[in-house]
């Protein structure tokens, strides 16, 4: 078990420090210079070149990374030069907004999509089983956007319940902010769960046919508590392992959903800072996504170790 | 021939021929514009109607298909090569290097597809090449993991021993010998990846990193409805249903073929009398 955290560990370190090369690379082949971008077309040679010093562009590359990587680590993602503003400050501020839409996103799928697919599992062939099966073969293949626009269609233009798009802050109180999120939060729960249900579905009708809930049955429990006390332990594992595999989908529906809905989050905040060549916020904030995705990864491989003993031996 | 393989083939194969068909020939020319004609109901004319620049949508909708169609089947055909030769090579060869090639193609997973379209906007510039690329490392660490996967006990098995003991080389065995023996598992999963390349370059061409104007495209087609919802739904709503009807095509038509190439993976029969039908 001490081992197989330490690789995860390990390999979670390797993950980022290579991550953060490339998407400093990335960053450093493109074309424009920050300062000229800051200064404009216009710019007096010497202005330019005190900017440059100013900045740190005058450093050399791997100077530059160190800099950037020491500051990252210290929580100092450096200054935007669209905003004015820490980048620091602005993540803090985006993620009051996209963090609980992505929780609040992961919740509804799961309390969807799960109890779905254990229902369709139990009553395998039957009408509950082809409607979930149908329904979930249609959520996978909705785009979450899409449905993001046929929401505020039905529900913000025709209907007028909730708002068409915006997020009047937490200040305006907790009420106001969850109905500024329940669209989007609908918008990429629905793909989430239809694939939870399939994967919840296929996992509990596997263990279904495994001799340990045979042995159950045969001792007389009923069908019903043969799923409960032994099935449904077992089947969860494959279950968890694919939400740790959806998460940078969620991600990444989350940027989009948030432009859908011109929600203030880090999605909104990361292509309006691609469009300005606020190239320091792209840095930081593709950064900060790339290491959530990698700690997931490494939390789910845990988990899974912890769950079940056969991973824990090395491979 | 199972019902969804059918189905699936039938959608897959009616959005490809359209595809071919409006490189051919589309009702109307899809970058004429009609400002006089733009919002036009459906009609004889046109059967989606016309956008608010007069285009007329079936049109649109028919050229559109080349982008996600095109983009997706590049971006497998990037990870089938990089990652399919990396897993059957880390199959057979073992050890250190095997090792670390599964290594670096799971550190990809860290990097969704969106993030790198990114990444790379600005040096490779917002369009259909840089989709390919981005989705196309997205398909990296699947196919690595497929075909390590399949490919490991048919590196173990005894034809391959035999192989071996005549005196074939390892790129010989791997491509006449494991290479036939995971094709059907790596045709099932390619089918997935291309539903997923669908759904992926429309995002990409939503948010404007996908196929530039003035051609068309799904995704961008949806963006520029968005502010029109209130006026004129259906041009949301024609878009978003081609992409719905293509991803659906290709997810039957990937469980279809996993049906019918790989009998192993199916469920086994419900031996419980309780829900039989």
């Amino acid at each position: 078990m001490i081992r197989a955290v330490a690789l995860g560990l390990v390999s979670l370190v390797v993950t980022l420090i290579v991550a953060s090369v490339l998407v400093f690379a990335a960053m450093q082949v493109l074309p424009g210079d920050p300062a000229q971008v800051m200064l404009g077309v216009n710019a007096q040679p010497d202005t330019l070149a005190a900017l440059r010093a100013e900045l740190g562009l005058d450093q050399p590359a791997v100077a530059r990374y160190l800099a950037w990587i020491s500051g990252f680590l210290a929580g100092d993602l450096g200054m935007s030069h669209t905003y004015g503003v820490p980048v620091a400050e602005l993540v803090g501020e985006r993620l009051a907004v996209s963090l609980p839409l992505a929780v609040l996103a992961l919740a509804l799928s799961a309390a969807v999509g799960l109890p779905l697919g254990m229902w369709a599992a139990a009553r395998r062939g039957g009408f509950v089983d082809r409607a979930v099966l149908f329904f979930t073969q249609l959520g996978i293949a909705v785009p979450n956007f899409w449905l993001a626009m046929l929401l505020v269609l039905v529900f913000a233009v025709t209907w007028r319940w909730l708002p068409p798009g915006g997020f009047p802050g937490w200040e305006a109180g907790a009420g106001a902010g969850v109905r500024a999120l329940v669209l989007p939060a609908v918008a990429l729960a629905v793909p989430q769960g239809a694939i939870l249900a399939q994967v919840m579905r296929q996992s509990l009708i596997d263990t279904l046919h495994q001799d340990f809930v045979r042995t159950a049955r045969a001792k007389g429990l009923t069908r019903g508590e043969a799923l409960r006390r032994h099935a449904l332990r077992n089947a969860i594992i494959p279950v968890l392992s694919v939400m740790g595999l959806q998460f940078p989908f969620l991600l990444a529906g989350t940027i989009i959903v948030e432009n859908v809905f011109f929600l203030p989050g880090l999605g909104r905040l990361i292509l309006q800072a691609v469009n300005q060549r606020d190239l320091i916020v792209v840095q930081g904030v593709v950064m900060l996504l790339v290491a959530s995705v990698a700690a997931v990864n490494f939390a789910v491989n845990i988990a899974y170790a912890l769950v079940d003993p056969r991973l824990r031996r090395p491979a | 021939m199972n019902a969804r393989l059918a189905a699936g083939a039938a959608i897959v194969g009616g959005v490809c021929a359209l595809a071919l068909l409006a490189l051919l020939w589309t009702p109307h020319d899809p970058l004429a514009l009609n400002v006089a004609g733009r919002f036009a109901p459906p009609s004889p004319a046109h059967w989606l109607g016309t956008d608010q620049l007069g285009r007329d949508v079936l049109s649109l909708i028919m050229r559109g298909a080349a982008g996600p169609v095109g983009v997706s089947l590049a971006a497998v055909c990037i990870g089938l090569a990089v990652g399919g030769t990396l897993g059957v090579l880390a199959a057979g060869r073992g050890g250190i290097g095997a090792h670390a090639a599964l290594r670096a193609s799971d550190f990809l997973f860290a990097f969704p597809a969106l993030l790198v379209a990114i990444l790379l906007r600005e040096t490779l510039g917002p369009g259909v090449l840089n989709a390919m690329v981005a989705i196309g490392i997205f398909n990296v660490p699947v196919f690595t993991r497929v075909a390590y996967g399949a490919s490991l006990p048919v590196w173990r098995s005894g034809y391959v021993a035999a192989a071996r003991v005549a005196g074939r080389g390892g790129a010989w065995i791997g491509v006449m010998h494991v290479l036939p023996n995971i094709a059907n598992t790596l045709i099932v999963q390619a089918t997935i990846q291309l539903s997923l390349g669908v759904l992926a370059e429309a995002s990409l061409s939503y948010i404007g990193l996908g196929v530039q104007p003035p051609q068309p495209s799904w995704g961008r087609m949806l963006y520029e409805a968005q502010t029109l919802l209130a006026i004129a739904p259906l041009l949301a709503i024609a878009p978003g249903l081609a992409i719905v009807v293509t991803v659906l095509g290709f997810n039957l038509l990937g469980e279809g073929l996993r049906q019918a190439l790989d009998p192993r993976r199916a469920t086994p029969p419900e031996p419980d009398a309780e829900t039989a039908p």
